[in-house]
């Protein structure tokens, strides 16, 4: 397995995370049903529950962009040797891509990037704000399809 | 011909006709809704670029004198004309109205239909040649070849079919596929990748309308050697997949 499958496995990885953690949280959810001080037994509030939850998919996908942000630097400095850091950004738009992307593929991923931006600096429950949503998996798509087209050499 | 310097790599320049192709392209992907679902739990979301279409210069690279040959009865200078009136009627610090937006994105999508059909045309013809010739080639190194139609998909083009070739070459089977029209620094590319294997070498439409291939793959495609494809280039293509395969 070469650089670039390992990292589309570890964006893989966080996907299956996000599963097990919703399997989690629905028995969670039966348990506190039955027993609503469970959470307090534990020694967390009953809202700390329900914002898990909500905030379940906004936080996996956090993670998994921070694992394409984290292989695509590593792309930049071991296998194309710049020792520079852009803006991811610039990194994603501008730097990585070359011939072998469609703008379609590019755009893609960097609205991924857009999204993951307004949830962390827009906080996940700041729903005035215009902002896209994205379902892990399609959110998983988009960012390994990115990464499958760079050098299989890597 | 008149051209744009690209900000990201000086030595590229872009010719103003593609420069306005890709700002109509842009606009009609920020009005897409891209979104799909909300995240659970979460509220219906909006759409992050609304009202992009009105907030930049969509048509500022646009010159008829790009456009003469393939638009003689002159549509899409009218379907230009329609849209900076629209646009104009946007105040730039007010809020756009529901009436605004929904002529604006009436009249991007018209000025849309009607470049797509000029940009698919000179696509699929350039496709075409590209096809064409390295069929020829195969055909001279007594190499089979099958044609195939592979299906695409991109924003301003919608879905549209161009021609694919399976080349067998030294008992090993190759593919050269599309990739996209809008690529990076160029105007289309395809990719030949040796099955089954993750190689692959890009052959790309450059801003010139001459097709180049991608030899000297053994320390990756980031190190490769540009050349015009030729059949001398579409041999060591072959060769150099084989040996990395």
């Amino acid at each position: 397995m070469n650089r670039r499958q390992q990292w589309m496995q570890r964006i893989a990885d966080v996907a299956q995370e996000y599963l097990a953690a919703r399997s989690a949280a629905e028995l969670l959810a039966a348990r506190t049903k039955s027993n609503p001080f469970f959470g307090v037994s534990q020694g967390w509030k009953p809202r700390a529950g329900a914002a898990f939850v909500q905030n379940l998919e906004a936080t996996y996908l956090i993670r998994m962009f921070a694992e394409f942000e984290a292989g695509l630097r590593e792309y930049w400095r071991s296998h194309l040797g710049r020792r520079t850091h852009p803006n991811m950004e610039h990194l994603l738009r501008n730097l990585i891509p070359n011939q072998l992307f469609s703008h379609d593929c590019i755009d893609a991923a960097d609205e991924v990037r857009t999204y993951r931006n307004s949830l962390v600096h827009l906080g996940v429950n700041t729903p005035p704000l215009p902002r896209q949503g994205f379902k892990i998996h399609e959110a998983k798509r988009r960012l390994c399809e990115y990464f499958s087209r760079l050098d299989s050499q890597w | 011909m008149a051209t744009i310097p690209l900000w990201e790599k000086q030595t590229i320049m872009m010719p103003r006709r593609e420069a306005f192709i890709r700002d109509v392209r842009q606009a009609l992907r920020d009005l897409q809704p891209t979104l799909f679902q909300s995240l659970e739990g979460g509220r219906p979301s909006r759409l992050l670029h609304l009202d992009a279409w009105a907030r930049k210069s969509v048509v500022k690279h646009f010159d008829p004198a790009d456009f003469a040959q393939d638009d003689p009865q002159g549509r899409l200078a009218k379907a230009v004309d329609k849209f900076r009136t629209v646009v104009a009627q946007v105040p730039s610090r007010a809020p756009v109205t529901k009436a605004q937006r929904r002529d604006g994105e009436d009249a991007l999508r018209e000025l849309a239909q009607v470049l797509r059909e000029m940009v698919l045309k000179e696509w699929q013809t350039a496709a075409d040649e590209l096809i064409n010739k390295t069929e020829k080639w195969c055909t001279a190194l007594d190499w089979r070849t099958r044609r195939q139609t592979a299906e695409l998909s991109e924003t301003l083009l919608d879905s549209y079919q161009l021609p694919q070739l399976l080349i067998y070459a030294d008992e090993e089977l190759f593919v050269l596929s599309p990739i996209a029209r809008f690529v990076p620094d160029g105007m289309g590319a395809y990719q030949l990748s040796i099955q089954p294997s993750f190689e692959l070498s890009s052959i790309y439409r450059d801003f010139d309308g001459v097709w180049y291939g991608h030899v000297d793959l053994n320390h990756g495609q980031v190190h490769a050697r540009r050349e015009q494809w030729s059949k001398h280039i579409l041999e060591a293509c072959v060769r150099e997949l084989k040996s990395l395969a």
